[in-house]
């Protein structure tokens, strides 16, 4: 029963993209749209199936994980420790505010030529601009989690003898996950946006460089399919972060509920 | 006052002077690092020649246009997917996609559709950032207090009035929340197309000079994005606090 509402309510969800699918198909086939300005969706699903078997998709598409998940996992390390000391230490929190509300309003992609300088094209500089980029969403997540964890809860804690790092162990890093998991959730996305803009912009590999490519060479319906084939990705991914954040902290929503 | 702000801020001012001393010592090279000084220079004559400023204002036009017509959309979409249930089932799978993929790597099909002036830039913003603002203006219009609608209808109020008058004014507070994510996407997103297609502003600035290892260059464009970012920020911020106070009196 539960098996077929989801079914239908899949089904449901599917119909507009299968829509807007078949008007694309549709609108360049009878000639209403150019297929030197779009190609027929038709070729691009041939070009996309061609492009995963041939095994380009997957040459290109494990640079740009590296690069964006590689960027995305030193945030996360540095922003957890960032956060924590924030909020933890008075003179941290003095030293670093003053930093994050300075680089905050920065579009970090703005970095992008700054790392060239530094480092070449290299997997290097795209990993240290994702990584930048990462960053601050972390930071300033992790600090307001460890800042809303109940003070009830630490004094009882203390009150009951347990020792500070036990306490850290038991109740911060526990109460905070949540706020870090934003973060996170936060930072995946632009881990994203940053690693396309950098091959882009200065790269000789991966998916945002293949695209390039394709458009400067005119094989437009490999450009399509790589674009779609990369934005079904980050949307998968998006949703592997959003479900395992639910399932890791169920527990969460339950005392929240509660 | 001017105390409080030394101490408030000092860690800029040790991070300022380090700069200096390490690039002035010469352990690193000019092209990475050049002196602050020498920077603020580049800057500040960048600026009173007017070539800063202009560029600066390309950039905000394409980016400014784009986050316009995003908002514009996404109340439209917003509020008719509260109001009508096809439109919601319509819609809410692609506002799930459009808002979880980077839109970016549409650039070279917007090059192509649209060219690479001001048109195919100020539409790719528009098309990144209008999904932030459509989730935000939905959620604001379903929460709308039930009994006022009802009180409203009870007194004859017409449809278009209703929205205007309730559904809107007390959607507005959410559909600051969205704006204020959709506004630094759109800058992202003007900012790179400009580097990968050129056609002026601070994003080709910048490109350039990275290109032609013009250091003090490229750090002179860095700071006036991070200018351009920051006034952009402060102003919505402005006139939220404006409107909202406006809308509760």
């Amino acid at each position: 029963m539960i098996g077929q509402t989801r079914i239908a309510a899949a089904a449901s969800a599917l119909a507009p993209i299968a829509a807007l699918l078949a008007g694309w198909e549709i609108l360049t086939r009878t000639g209403l749209v150019s297929t030197q300005v779009l190609p027929r969706f038709s070729s691009v699903g041939v070009a996309a199936v061609d492009l995963a078997v041939s095994g380009t998709l997957g040459q290109h598409l494990v640079v740009s994980l590296y690069r964006a998940l590689g960027g995305l996992a030193l945030s996360l390390v540095a922003g957890v420790l960032l956060g924590f000391a924030m909020a933890t230490s008075r003179p941290a929190e003095r030293f670093f505010d003053p930093l994050v509300s300075l680089l905050y309003p920065l579009p970090k992609t703005a970095l992008v030529p700054l790392t060239m300088v530094w480092l070449g094209v290299t997997d290097k500089a795209a990993i240290l601009v994702i990584f930048l980029a990462g960053l601050l969403p972390i930071v300033v997540n992790t600090y307001h989690g460890v800042r809303s964890v109940d003070r009830v809860l630490i004094w009882s804690a203390r009150s009951l003898g347990t020792s500070e790092r036990r306490l850290l162990r038991r109740v911060v890093i526990p109460a905070s996950l949540p706020y870090i998991w934003n973060g996170l959730r936060i930072a995946l996305p632009i881990s994203f946006i940053v690693v396309i803009s950098v091959e882009l912009v200065a790269s000789k590999v991966g998916i945002g460089n293949l695209i390039n490519g394709y458009g400067s060479l005119g094989v437009y319906d490999y450009m399509f399919a790589t674009i779609l084939l990369f934005v079904a990705v980050a949307f998968v991914a998006d949703r592997v972060t959003v479900g395992l954040g639910r399932r890791l902290l169920r527990w969460h929503a339950e005392t929240e509920a509660s | 006052m001017t105390r409080a702000l030394v101490v408030g801020s000092y860690s800029l001012l040790l991070v300022a002077a380090t700069w200096e001393i390490v690039a002035r010592s010469g352990v690193v090279p000019f092209f990475f690092l050049p002196p602050l000084s020498v920077i603020g220079w580049t800057f500040a004559t960048q600026v009173a020649d007017g070539l800063l400023v202009h560029e600066a204002a390309v950039t905000v036009f394409r980016a400014v246009s784009g986050f316009a017509l995003a908002v514009v959309g996404g109340v439209a979409l917003g509020i008719g997917m509260a109001r009508f249930k096809s439109v919601r089932w319509f819609f809410d799978p692609i506002v799930a996609v459009g808002l979880s993929v980077p839109t970016l790597t549409l650039v070279p099909a917007f090059i192509l559709w649209f060219g690479i002036d001001h048109l195919s830039k100020i539409l790719l913003v528009a098309l990144s950032s209008v999904w932030s603002v459509t989730v935000s203006t939905y959620n604001g219009a379903r929460h709308v207090d039930r009994r006022l609608v009802w009180s409203a209808r009870a007194m004859g109020t017409a449809e278009g009035k209703l929205l205007w008058k309730v559904v809107i004014p007390a959607a507005t507070p959410y559909i600051f929340n969205g704006m204020q994510v959709a506004l630094p996407i759109s800058l992202i997103v003007a900012f790179v197309f400009e580097m990968v297609a050129g056609g002026g502003g601070l994003g080709f600035l910048e490109i350039m000079a990275a290109r032609f290892f013009k250091a003090p260059d490229l750090y002179a464009a860095l700071f006036a994005i991070l200018l351009v970012g920051v006034a952009l920020d402060r102003i919505l911020r402005l006139i939220r606090s404006r409107v909202l106070v406006w809308l509760r009196e």
